[in-house]
């Protein structure tokens, strides 16, 4: 859109986005799209922080927020690397006029509000797009922009169940479980990184834009067709079946020799059956149901017990059987292969380098991807982008003055988390008191692709 | 065929070549198919395993084909090739595609001789996305996986279940879907660049970091403050944790969050006892889950799970409900949103649906029935005969 690109090298570099979004999903598409060499540009509220800002959700900085906690989450600082942030309060006439000065030059906005609140400020893609037709926004919504539902606020731990995820993961014959973090979130990541580049491709040739009406809901079922067609060809299905895998003979998850030390094991076929047996004594040649799979497991249990995850895993897979330790952030922090392929990168906060999630790829070609920085602190590029739009310095004076942009948040610094609480209350299960030392040594590891030795 | 609507293509004109076998490859296929872009899948003469995989569906014609691979494999094109035989023609239709696919795991890589680099040396411009458990480089490498190890490896299940019982994986293959949701933006970011003029891409996906990457809050409680997540105990603080409660036949979800917190549960209620001090943070209220699972089940007693989660939702407060596939199946928002294809032919002797993706912005669309095994042979080797 711009002739004069700023120097930068990714895939998708000259790019800008406006990332008008909150908690997981859309701000982690605009941290991804940074990676990728765009320009990200944060607007958040004077008041309404991010929930990744702090509070449960943001782990602080050596859980010592000091009187800016803000701006030293992890979570937040991991979503939302590389960008730059103002704080505009577009609930006033003349913030939302900052908001179009900028959506006049952008390529990308995305956000999450639900339905009714871009509507209310005239602000819909419809009425956007008479003012730059090459936008591509992306619509980041609970239930979609229309139907009985969309009203309903949603966030992903709710959405979870609506969605079809939970009713199929839980121990067999147990309650539904939600499993890992905040699942919808990701998944709307992905697709929305999906949507959002198909769009930009199509762009290059019509010159057009398009507005990405995504509804979280709707991305459940896309992952579950087993379940659909279990339902529509009248089949029945066992919703809950714990650690054991549809279509595999044996699968499972024992202890090994340490406490926490686990190992999630997956014996295909009669093949691998044959083959897992030259390994672990006394294996069932033949596994026909149920009751079979479940000796083998005890014999795999037995054997588990007497080495490590790790070790265990080595023997299996040597002779192509898949299995791997059950790793937590310590071991994936450690593991050679995450080193090898360099999966964290590193970014520093207060003069302090700390590891954050990377991308799952590696690229290989002329441009170059990776996390570009830090996240933005609270409103600290709020003099430059107000510049660069050619504010005046007295007009920017005003808008302070009336509150239209914010320095620092409206809300009080919040405390430090009460992480023994947690410990006490079964949220975590350690407090490591050495873990500034333990990842000192990981970025000290040698980690080179062609060198590295197993069990590091 | 037609659509309700017409299908919009924003990748029209993108071509590419799926040389995959599984779940991930052809399903990051597929979406990049209902995108626009011109799929063409290639099989060595025994077909994709999943062709395989039951419940069947029967064709208009009265043919028996699985319905898993049919979801998997609509809107695109197949050829079937020998790999010992005839590596050349592949050649060929590489050199014709602006994105080449390859996966689920690195022997369909060795199966097929594909250098990724070599091939990028030959075709300058050309994205090549591979898929494996662990990517092609590393010590790990080697390694093979299921959707369960991979979610072992990747890191979500260590604070998954319960602390009483071993870690908890996800269900059915939903994990190994998400991987190809992955794959599909990287492909994209691959052509992008290609056409900005930045030449071609060799991207190296695995599965295994996938999983690891929705790790945005567990990794950095440890990494800024030391805090190990656990496998919760069995119960669990409702509004902070998203565990399903129990309420009548089904079960619903809560969550609070700065503006809508335990006080709003109470006016919804009309029960006080929500605002106990003691439920006013998550450490509280991780230490006192019992207490607050017992409000919320006198709360909920004799209610409907689906009308609190309306009720409620109407109310504005964050909550859900658990639904199954059938109930999906019945949703009138999704219906609103045109979230499922209609599907070619008969399964169990009905009509069937499948869910879209994307029904947002590609409106109510019907698909092109998946290809069979080799379906495109003479067309398309023919085509390469004449412009070569």
């Amino acid at each position: 859109m711009t002739e004069s690109r700023p120097p930068s090298d990714g895939p998708v570099a000259g790019l800008r986005v406006l990332d008008l979004s909150t908690v997981f999903a859309a701000p982690y598409v605009g941290g991804l799209l940074r990676d990728l060499g765009a320009e990200v540009l944060r607007i958040e509220p004077p008041g309404k922080l991010d929930q990744t800002r702090g509070g449960s959700f943001g782990p602080y900085l050596d859980n010592a927020p000091g009187d800016d906690g803000w701006n030293w989450s992890g979570t937040f600082h991991s979503l939302n690397r590389g960008k730059r942030a103002i704080a505009l309060d577009l609930k006033q006439e003349a913030g939302r006029e900052i908001l179009w000065a900028l959506v006049g030059q952008a390529d990308v906005l995305l956000e999450n509000f639900t339905p009714r609140v871009m509507r209310g400020w005239g602000m819909s893609y419809a009425e956007l797009s008479t003012v730059n037709p090459r936008l591509v926004m992306l619509s980041n919504t609970g239930y979609g922009s229309n139907g009985p539902w969309s009203s309903f606020k949603a966030q992903g731990t709710t959405l979870e169940a609506t969605m079809g995820l939970n009713f199929y993961s839980g121990y067999a014959g147990m309650r539904p479980r939600k499993v890992g973090q905040s699942y919808p979130d990701f998944l709307a990541a992905w697709i929305g990184l999906t949507a959002i580049l198909a769009a930009l491709i199509e762009r290059r040739t019509t010159g057009t834009g398009r507005w990405i009406d995504l509804g979280m809901y709707e991305l459940g079922g896309v992952v579950l067709p087993e379940a659909f067609l279990a339902a529509q060809a009248g089949i029945p299905l066992e919703p809950r079946t714990g650690d054991r895998e549809l279509g595999v003979l044996v699968s499972g998850v024992v202890l090994a020799k340490d406490p926490e030390d686990w190992l999630a094991v997956g014996i295909v076929d009669d093949a691998a059956l044959a083959a897992a047996g030259a390994v672990v004594p006394g294996l069932p040649t033949r596994v026909a149901g149920p009751a079979d799979e479940t000796a083998a497991l005890a014999v795999l249990a037995r054997w588990a017990a007497e080495r490590t995850a790790a070790e265990a895993a080595e023997e299996l897979q040597a002779r192509g059987i898949a299995a791997s330790p059950v790793s937590d952030v310590r071991g994936l922090l450690q593991d050679p292969q995450y080193a090898a392929r360099r999966f964290f990168e590193w970014i520093v906060v207060k003069d302090q380098e700390r590891p954050v999630v990377g991308r799952p790829y590696r690229w290989h070609g002329r441009t170059d991807v990776r996390v570009r920085g830090r996240g933005p602190l609270f409103a600290e590029h709020n003099d430059e982008v107000l510049n660069e739009l050619g504010l005046s310095t007295e007009r920017v004076a005003e808008l302070r003055e009336a509150r239209v942009v914010v320095d620092r948040p409206s809300t009080p610094p919040p405390g430090p988390a009460d992480l023994r609480a947690g410990l006490a209350g079964g949220v975590f299960r350690e407090l490591d008191p050495n873990y500034r030392e333990f990842l000192a040594a990981t970025r000290r590891a040698p980690s080179e692709p062609t060198t590295e030795p197993e069990g590091a | 065929m037609t659509g309700a609507q017409a299908a919009v293509t924003p990748l029209d004109g993108v071509r590419v070549l799926e040389v995959g076998r599984g779940r991930s490859t052809p399903f990051a296929a597929r979406v990049l198919a209902d995108l626009g872009a011109d799929v063409t899948k290639v099989e060595s003469p025994e077909g994709d395993p999943t062709r395989g995989i039951a419940p069947h569906y029967v064709t208009d014609s009265g043919e028996e084909r699985g319905a898993l691979f049919e979801y998997l494999n609509w809107n695109k094109s197949a050829i079937s090739l020998d790999p010992a035989t005839q590596r050349g023609e592949l050649d060929r239709l590489i050199a014709r595609t602006d994105v080449l696919l390859v996966g689920d795991d690195l022997a369909q890589l060795r199966r097929w001789r594909l250098d990724p680099d070599g091939l990028l040396d030959a075709a300058p411009d050309l994205v090549v996305v591979t898929v494996t458990p662990y990517g092609t480089t590393g010590p790990k490498a080697e390694w093979v996986a299921t959707d369960l190890t991979m979610q072992a490896g990747g890191g979500v299940m260590a604070f998954s279940g319960t602390s009483d019982r071993e870690p908890l994986k996800r269900g059915l293959f939903a994990t190994t879907y998400e991987v190809g949701l992955t794959v599909a933006y990287v492909a994209e970011v691959g052509v992008y660049a290609a056409r900005e003029g930045a030449g071609g891409t060799f991207a190296d996906v695995s599965m295994s970091e996938c999983v690891s990457s929705e790790l945005v809050m567990t990794v950095p409680e440890y990494t800024f403050a030391g805090a190990i997540s656990a496998r919760r105990r069995a119960t669990v603080d409702p509004f902070s944790a998203g565990a399903p409660l129990a309420v009548g036949d089904g079960f619903v979800t809560v969550q609070t969050n700065p503006q809508s917190g335990p006080a709003k549960f109470a006016e919804f209620f009309g029960e006080d006892r929500f605002n106990d001090p003691r439920f006013a943070t998550a450490e509280g209220r991780s230490l006192h889950a019992a207490e607050l699972e017992q409000v919320f089940t006198e709360a909920l007693a004799g209610q409907d799970p689906r009308d609190f989660f309306a009720d409620a939702s109407r109310f504005g407060l964050l909550t859900g409900v658990l639904q199954s596939a059938d109930q999906l199946l019945t949703s009138t928002q999704l219906a609103a949103r045109h979230a499922f294809v209609e599907m070619p032919g008969t399964l169990g002797g009905k009509p069937w649906r499948m869910p879209s993706v994307l029904p947002g912005l590609r409106g109510a669309v019907t698909v092109r029935p998946a290809p069979a095994l080799g379906e495109d042979n003479a067309r398309l080797l023919d085509l390469q005969a004449v412009s070569p």
